[in-house]
């Protein structure tokens, strides 16, 4: 069962090395932040599987919704930073992720904090999708020419569409998919996640990379 | 039950590979509308390039046609009118037993003033222009400048350039350019120039060693922008080369064949 788990565990990991070496330095600005956010994570993952794995505990769902709050509180914030040269994204940002955090307090205090939080989830995901989206429309709006393949805000958006955009349908159908899972341990949905995991690491870990060659080549 | 696990099962992998596709294409529509956008855009720039290149060069065909046509009129208009004064003032000197001292200053002051006119409207006539060497002047130009004793100017030539007369005195308003640029804001003791030909291009190394400046910050600035323009107009290439500790290069590439309508690139790093 652990082998089911590990491979995301690893790409957080890997993601989580190379923000540590394109974003130790101190001109990549706001994106330093990354190695705070994918520490949590690394932490996060791996704590919850020495829940289960080591220390044999059935449910390590709280240790995902004491989570829960920082993911709604770094993507929102991440995305303020990005859309803010665009459009004037900030209320529009503020409102979704205070709604997510109300939905968040009234699915736990109905369903109880050693519950998954997956409508948290599912509502969180629209509004990151409603997000990206308003990005993309911006981005493709604006006069300048900004090259994608360079360009490490895109990258940073683009993991994120394609990573909630997609767990809609695994958010969505969660309780059947985890009763499979425990019956039959047919793991559909940590498959679905695994790749979504590759997806939303590989494209950050790129724009991390291009963060570092853009941030230090000017030699002023 | 099982019938039904599997149907959610199937929908979920369905879903989730539509959801997968809806995004992929929307990620390929983004790249082919910013490629797209940006050939259209360079396009643009390269007509516009294309027609501020015929626009500056018909610009100076009118200056050098004005200047040319101002020359000739100062010789001669006003270089008749003094010469008819100078005339008069002898012959008036001469009907005088004791001409007055003013007098003659006077006749000293309009020798002068027809000398000076005549040196004038050579130098703006076009036979000049066709006589401009631009390493002759570079160095005069830099003669004067270090024997200011504020910046001592290293310059290495060939004997003679192979470039059209008019490339060298747009050439020489580069130099001289980035040599006022150094002199205004680099701080530097020295700054060293060397003309190098290779096969089919004039390579020119102007290095400083000063302080530098951000390139990307000054990259529109009027400075910048006239030197690019002018080597727009020669079709050659530029680039800045800028640090705090190794002051600054500026490396300009020249074609040594007749400027064509190809455009010239420039790139500021």
């Amino acid at each position: 069962m652990l082998l089911t788990y590990l491979p995301t565990s690893i790409i957080e990991i890997i993601a989580f090395i190379i923000s540590l070496i394109s974003l130790s330095d101190k001109r990549v600005g706001w994106y330093k932040n990354f190695i705070w956010y994918l520490a949590i994570v690394v932490i996060i993952e791996n704590f919850a599987l020495a829940i289960v794995f080591y220390w044999h505990q059935p449910n390590n769902y709280w240790i995902f919704n004491i989570f829960q709050p920082i993911q709604i509180g770094f993507i929102s914030w991440l995305m303020y930073k990005i859309t803010k040269p665009f459009f004037n994204s900030k209320w529009l940002i503020v409102s979704l992720a205070v709604i997510s955090l109300i939905i968040f307090i009234a699915e736990n205090y109905n369903t109880g904090f050693r519950n998954y939080a997956k409508i948290t989830k599912t509502y969180f995901a629209i509004f990151a999708v409603v997000e990206a989206l308003l990005f993309y429309y911006y981005f493709l709006k604006q006069e300048s020419n900004i090259s994608i393949t360079r360009y490490p805000p895109f990258w940073i958006i683009t993991g994120i569409f394609f990573f909630y955009f997609v767990s809609i349908t695994s958010n969505l159908f969660y309780d059947t998919l985890s009763a499979i899972n425990k019956t039959k341990t047919k793991p559909i949905r940590y498959t679905i996640f695994l790749i979504l995991n590759i997806i939303l690491y590989g494209c950050w870990s790129y724009a991390f990379i291009w963060k570092k060659k853009t941030a230090t080549s000017f030699t002023q | 039950m099982e019938e039904k696990d599997s149907y959610i099962v199937y929908t979920v992998i369905v879903a989730s590979c539509i959801f997968f596709i809806v995004a992929l294409f929307i990620f390929f529509y983004i790249r082919l509308f910013i490629e797209r956008k940006k050939r259209f855009a360079e396009e643009k720039i390269n007509m516009q390039q294309a027609f501020s290149q015929m626009l500056l060069q018909s610009q100076i065909e009118t200056q050098e046609e004005t200047i040319a046509q101002l020359g000739k009129e100062l010789h001669d208009n006003v270089g008749q009118l003094l010469s008819s004064t100078k005339m008069l003032l002898g012959i008036t000197e001469r009907a005088i037993d004791n001409p007055p001292e003013t007098l003659l200053t006077a006749e000293e002051t309009i020798s002068k003033a027809i000398n000076e006119l005549r040196n004038l409207s050579k130098s703006l006539s076009k036979e000049w222009l066709q006589q401009f060497d631009l390493i002759e002047n570079l160095q005069a130009e830099i003669i004067r400048l270090n024997s200011s004793k504020i910046i001592n100017i290293h310059f290495s030539h060939p004997e003679k350039l192979v470039i059209d007369k008019d490339r060298q005195m747009i050439l020489f308003r580069i130099l001289q350019e980035s040599i006022q640029n150094t002199l205004k804001h680099a701080d530097a003791k020295n700054i060293f120039i060397d003309f190098l030909f290779t096969k089919n291009s004039l390579q020119i190394v102007f290095k400083d060693d000063g302080k530098g400046f951000d390139t990307a910050a000054k990259a529109n600035g009027i400075g910048i922008m006239n030197i690019k323009h002018r080597i727009k107009l020669l079709n050659g290439s530029i680039e800045w080369l800028s640090s705090s500790t190794n002051g600054t290069i500026i490396n300009i590439g020249l074609p040594l064949n007749k400027p064509s309508n190809e455009e010239g690139n420039h790139r500021i790093s």
